[in-house]
């Protein structure tokens, strides 16, 4: 029995017939991370006796008879900025240098009171301006079972971006104001649809978060035991009307598999698709040069040595502080809202978001969901325009991964209305069943 | 002043709101306190940390936007002020950019028997700074504590034209925040600052001229004579051929002079972008009449009530509201005394020579203070006794009436007692008593004076002259 081959719902059911311990499932966890050396690759701290301490804790609650939480002894990580009380937060950056907040994040907090187990924290480039594969490799080599943050690069894994407002931000550093702050990757959607049932919800510390009382139960689609053998037809496929797939990001093959599936497809335009990119770029990048503002070495973080004024302070901490891509993002950030800029770049991008919003929205109308195969082979600027779709709406976007006949491989991002996820998952499950049974590459 | 010329004055108000927290957090906004024990990490700008807007800030601005007969926006948003300073955890001031919550309001104000009313361009909230502490040898400290108490920021039309019409509109401006009770309004502890937008033209012209902004002016004075400074300054420089620079001036309370901080030239650029940790504020039509009938009598109102039911002149109303505090405090009083002029007339002569009227805290009890009024009416005093009676009342809070018992402070009315002790003032005054014979009216006061000094001033004033008066003949 490999404990690391198992899903979260395989493990609660192991610890439940008391076949395994949480502590047992963390030292397995702890000693592989050390084994594949992902201490050096992946992560940037680890939590070991922290971790194990819970885990002894949980074991001890689960003895007593006392109901565990529902991510009990089940390692969880998350991204390096993201606010964990007492332990390093860095942000992958230099001028978060030796940072330990005081406080942790809502997501933290949520996670913890679940008693999940955070075995560490996962590496990000500085503020995760670049993409990254930390997350995608610590699931793949089986540092922890989901991983939650900001790194969403990476293939052969499972990964969701959130509706902005479901997941309080509250406490992630990367994050700017108005654009998706997170990304959950996983191996099985029913871990992450798990994970997403916990850490999701209104929280009062950040007032751009939604309060979905009415939202129908819980996003995992079963019970959450083992999932029985699926025979998958079409029918399964519920209640997607139509799975719309944007004609510039289309591969034959592809369409015709799910047409061969039986479920209804189209081929669509997103006219205002050449706009994302640039107006992604403007939003995010004066958000990002606002919110960083605040990094000038008085209060926490790195301080230049060399300085003989204030002046001199922050000039000398800022600029050795940051890296090459944050001062790019700084200076254009900084340029698109100044007083002479604004109107021409950040406002105008605005007025462009609502726009690519609108239209989007009226695609989505018919309660069919959006299909963007992000095929290897596509020109890169084309396939971060899209990758930035989910951001710019604040609508949900779940990618699952994909080989056809050639091997070529392709990410299919799906992206639904807002807080619709839900319907994502259930949806991603049946096809990602549907393209496994039905041949694929493998 | 150079009549020539015309003074264009607007002012900038920031108002410092007594809410129990913070504006975007949950710490107290107590004044004082030990440096950094009244923040957490919203209010210290820690990384990751969202500010969440406490909605009775909302309250507050919509209440003085009804007091100052504004608009309320049905929807306004929160931006971000950028700017580096240590005092300011984040790097950007929260605060009200495109829209602010009130707008297009007026006051009116009164000025040596003219009326007037001045436009209130806007209204809006935003979050105050921390406070920097330079100490010998550990260099300069950062105190947080004031960091994140909510604001408004109140901005007038350049409808002001000289130093009085300012004064009396920061006064009305400052007595309504005190009237709806949203702020204390200390000048001394800088929980009501104003900042003077100053130009100069020639009388009939039609654009404005360049103005400066003027700081650090922290009571009425400094506003009054800074501003009487900055015009002279700005009249001389016009005369001799300069021009007026665009910039911001300090005002140096030692030498009643403004200076030179910053040109609008190293003006900085606040790059404001909307907040979008933040939802727009909407607002109800219901929830601004719940507020409006939280609101007391305003100035106004009550000042016209003082004139028109009292029977008081412009003037002394115009004192007796200054402060919601001696409004009230004189309308307990008038109720139980009978002539309510002349209880104006000692609360303005001789209680506010006493108290301090932007603080008014009460001296002695509004009941006593009504009875000395009645003591006066009857004649059972006079007024130099009503001196001495307050004089007591102020060292113990007592009734004037048993004052008077245990001071045997009893007016003199009676001819007989009265005329051998004028007699005597007569005999021993020779060279006064050729003097008012000689046509010398004046120098009756010195007779009288000698009989107020026998009786212990208790002699009632108008017999003894109506009887000093037949004595002399
Ligand atoms: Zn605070």
């Amino acid at each position: 029995m490999n404990i690391l081959d198992k899903n979260i719902s395989e493990l609660a059911d192991l610890m439940d017939k008391k076949e395994i311990t949480s502590e047992e499932i963390v030292k397995i966890y702890i000693q592989n991370i050390s084994e594949k050396g992902l201490d050096k690759t992946v992560y940037k701290s680890l939590c070991v006796e922290e971790a194990i301490k819970k885990a002894k804790k949980i074991d001890k609650k689960r003895k007593d008879g006392a109901q565990p939480g529902a991510l009990a002894g089940i390692p969880i990580a998350v991204t390096e900025d993201i606010s964990t009380k007492g332990i390093l937060t860095e942000a992958g950056s230099k001028i978060l240098k030796d940072y330990i907040p005081p406080f942790n994040a809502t997501i933290i907090e949520k996670l913890l009171a679940e008693d999940a187990i955070i075995p560490g924290k996962v590496k990000i480039p500085e503020f995760s301006l670049e993409d990254s594969e930390y997350s995608a490799r610590c699931v793949l080599d089986k540092g922890a079972l989901v991983v939650v943050g900001s790194s969403g690069g990476g293939k052969d894994v499972i990964k969701l971006e959130p509706s902005y407002g479901l997941v309080s931000r509250y406490g992630i550093i990367s994050a700017t104001s108005s654009l998706s702050p997170l990304t959950l990757v996983a191996k099985e959607i029913n871990d992450l649809a798990l994970v997403l049932d916990i850490i999701s919800g209104y929280d009062r510390k950040d007032s751009t978060s939604v309060d979905l009382t009415q939202r129908d139960g819980s996003f995992k689609h079963n019970t959450g035991k083992a999932a029985p053998p699926v025979s998958p037809t079409a029918s399964d496929v519920a209640p997607v009307s139509k799975v719309k797939i944007v004609r510039e990001l289309s591969n034959n093959n592809l369409v015709e598999d799910i047409k061969k599936l039986g479920i209804n497809t189209e081929e669509i335009i997103i006219e205002t698709a050449k706009y994302i990119l640039p107006a992604f770029r403007i939003l995010s990048s004066a958000e990002f040069a606002s919110a960083t503002a605040r990094y000038d070495g008085i209060r926490y973080g790195y301080r230049s040595d060399n300085y003989e004024d204030r002046e001199e302070l922050y000039k000398n901490t800022r600029s050795e502080g940051f890296g090459k891509e944050a001062k790019k993002t700084i200076i254009f950030g900084n340029h698109v809202i100044n007083a002479g800029q604004y109107d021409r770049y950040y406002k105008k991008s605005q007025q462009v978001r609502s726009l690519i919003k609108d239209e989007i929205d009226k695609i989505l109308k018919d309660g069919s969901i959006l299909l963007l195969p992000l095929s290897d082979n596509l020109d890169e600027n084309l396939k971060k325009s899209y990758k930035e779709l989910g951001s710019m709406t604040g609508y949900p976007v779940l990618s699952i991964p994909y080989r056809n006949a050639k091997d070529e491989y392709i990410e299919l991002s799906l992206l639904s209305s807002g807080f619709d996820e839900k319907t994502l998952i259930q949806f991603a499950d049946k096809i990602e069943k549907i393209l496994d049974s039905h041949g694929g590459g493998e | 002043m150079d009549k020539d010329y015309e003074i264009v004055i607007g002012v900038e108000v920031h108002v410092e709101l007594k809410t129990k927290t913070k504006i975007f957090c949950a710490c107290t906004t107590e004044f004082g306190g030990e440096p950094n024990t009244h923040c957490c990490p919203v209010c210290m700008g820690f990384p990751g940390t969202l500010p969440v807007l406490n909605e009775e800030v909302v309250n507050y601005a919509i209440q003085a936007g009804l007091a100052t007969n504004c608009e309320i926006a049905e929807n306004s948003k929160q931006d971000r002020k950028h700017y580096f300073y240590p005092d300011l955890p984040t790097s950007y001031q929260i605060s009200q950019d495109e829209l602010p919550i009130c707008y297009n309001g007026r006051l009116d104000i009164e000025v040596g028997g003219n009326k007037k009313t001045i436009g209130i361009t806007r209204i809006h909230i935003e979050e105050d700074a921390g406070k920097l502490i330079h100490r010998d040898g550990l260099g300069t400290l950062v105190d947080y504590n004031r960091s994140g108490v909510p604001l408004i920021e109140i901005v007038s039309e350049p409808d002001l034209r000289s130093a009085e019409e300012t004064r009396a509109f920061l006064q009305k401006l400052r007595a309504i925040m005190l009237y709806i009770g949203v702020s204390d309004c200390k000048m001394n502890e800088g929980s009501f600052r104003c900042d003077v937008n100053l130009s100069v033209r020639k009388k009939g012209e039609k654009e404005y001229g360049t103005r400066t902004e003027m700081k650090n002016l922290n009571s009425f004075q400094s506003v009054m004579r800074a501003i009487e400074y900055e015009a002279q300054r700005q009249i001389k420089e016009i005369k001799d051929g300069g021009t007026i620079i665009q910039e911001t001036r300090r005002f140096d309370q030692d030498s009643g002079k403004t200076f030179s901080m910053r040109s609008k030239e190293d003006a900085q650029d606040y790059r404001y972008l909307p907040d979008a940790d933040l939802m727009p504020i909407v607002i109800d039509k219901a929830r601004i009449e719940g507020l409006k009938k939280t609101l007391p009598d305003l100035p106004d109102v009550r000042k016209k009530l003082y004139m028109e039911r009292y029977g008081l002149n412009s003037y002394d109303a115009e004192q007796l509201i200054s402060s919601i505090d001696i409004a009230d405090y004189f309308e307990k009083a008038v109720k139980l005394c009978k002539n309510p002029k002349t209880l104006a007339n000692i609360m303005i002569t001789e209680v506010f020579r006493i108290v301090d009227t932007d603080d008014f805290a009460a001296p002695f009890s509004y009941k006593h203070l009504a009875e000395l009024v009645d003591l006066l009416e009857d004649g059972t005093i006079n007024s130099s006794t009503s001196k001495k009676i307050l004089e007591e009342m102020i060292k113990e809070d007592k009734s004037p009436s048993v004052i008077v018992k245990e001071k045997d402070l009893e007016q003199i009315n009676d001819v007989d007692t009265l005329l051998p002790i004028i007699q005597e003032a007569i005999t021993s005054s020779k060279k006064a008593v050729k003097e008012y014979k000689g046509g010398k009216e004046k120098a009756l006061q010195a007779i009288i004076g000698k009989i107020m000094g026998k009786t212990g001033g208790k002699a009632n004033p108008e017999t003894t002259i109506k009887l000093l008066k037949e004595n002399l003949k």
